[in-house]
């Protein structure tokens, strides 16, 4: 099941599926880091700015950003719904033609 | 007097190597018109004097945030002779984006592989020799908390800032057709020989096709500037 980063409850780890934003924030939070395939866990979680763990460095975002953030349940195997079939930051080939359509 | 800049993401020890380089002593002031830390410090090294600039920690060079605008223009415009990129060995993955970047803007870049040991403890085996091969630039394993490694990174800097700028290559090939978009609009600002001189053309036309703000605003003064953006539909 997606759910919106934001939502995800303190210690717990999922992998990101979707960014859902513009194509600067989008940008934005991939040079960060936030990243299809991309392992995440939160650290602080609750109303306001949340805390996470990503590619091993700190970030904090705020709510309505980390709202924006897809993600599912880790379950050590392929990202369920992720154009990249197993874990990694790789780029896959539908991930980049999705970004150039958008330009 | 060699000019360097010190650039990396943010907890890679960038702070201590500056330290360990200059020997603390420094100028400390602030960017023109930004409330962002600016520190200058110096070192001498087998004679040669060396002005180290220290650039605000940075994930990427997208001229977003302040410390990445103030970041890329002081390496775009003040063209210091090297720039040594900090890495977290124990971290490379998230590291080698700014440094794939600093290579785009095709920067003089001396890598300093820092926490060395603790990629160690974690039983990471790097390559560093193949690693400086793929980059095309001198990688220098580093430990800062020890001072380890810093003659061999000072002796680095002065190497590369004798050898010059190396011959381009490319770093990352974005694709048949996105790679044809970029040679054209290359073209168009190789044309222009102030913009030309002025920054990297293959770095410049890549930004565009990003919709960089800070790139529009740099051509917009060219003659060739309908031109230049003609190409970008």
């Amino acid at each position: 099941m997606l759910i919106p980063m934001a939502m995800l409850p303190e210690g717990k780890e999922a992998v990101i599926v979707d960014v859902k934003a513009g194509r600067g924030l989008t940008r934005r939070l991939y040079e960060l880091g936030f990243v299809r395939g991309e392992r995440v866990r939160v650290l602080r979680a609750g109303f306001g700015p949340i805390l996470v763990e990503v590619k091993g460095s700190r970030m904090a975002l705020g709510w309505g950003v980390a709202m924006k953030v897809l993600v599912a349940d880790y379950d050590g195997e392929g990202i369920p719904g992720g154009c990249g079939g197993s874990r990694g930051v790789r780029l896959d080939k539908g991930c980049v033609d999705r970004e150039s359509k958008r330009r | 007097m060699i000019r360097v800049a010190l650039i990396g993401n943010p907890n890679v020890g960038k702070s201590l190597i500056f330290n360990n380089l200059t020997g603390g002593r420094a100028h400390v002031g602030n960017w023109p018109g930004k409330t962002v830390e600016r520190k200058v410090g110096r070192c001498v090294h087998r004679g040669v004097e060396m002005e180290i600039v220290d650039l605000p920690g940075v994930y990427s060079l997208t001229a977003r945030s302040i410390d990445e605008l103030i970041a890329r223009n002081f390496i775009v415009e003040e063209k210091p002779d090297v720039v040594v990129d900090i890495v977290d060995a124990s971290n490379l993955e998230r590291n080698l984006y700014l440094t794939i970047q600093l290579l785009e803007l095709e920067a003089n870049v001396v890598v300093a592989l820092n926490k060395w040991d603790i990629a160690g403890d974690l039983g990471y085996e790097i390559d560093v020799k193949e690693l400086s091969r793929l980059l095309g630039v001198p990688i220098v394993p580093t430990i800062a908390t020890t001072q380890e490694g810093m003659e061999e990174l000072k002796d680095a800097i002065l190497r590369a800032a004798r050898e010059g700028k190396r011959a381009r290559h490319t770093i990352v090939d974005y694709g048949r057709k996105a790679e044809a978009l970029i040679g054209r609009i290359e073209e168009t600002i190789r044309r222009d020989p102030e913009l030309s001189r002025r920054y990297p053309t293959r770095w410049l036309a890549i930004r565009l096709l990003e919709g960089d703000e800070d790139a529009l605003e740099k051509v917009k003064t060219s003659p060739l500037k309908d031109e230049i953006l003609g190409g970008l539909e």
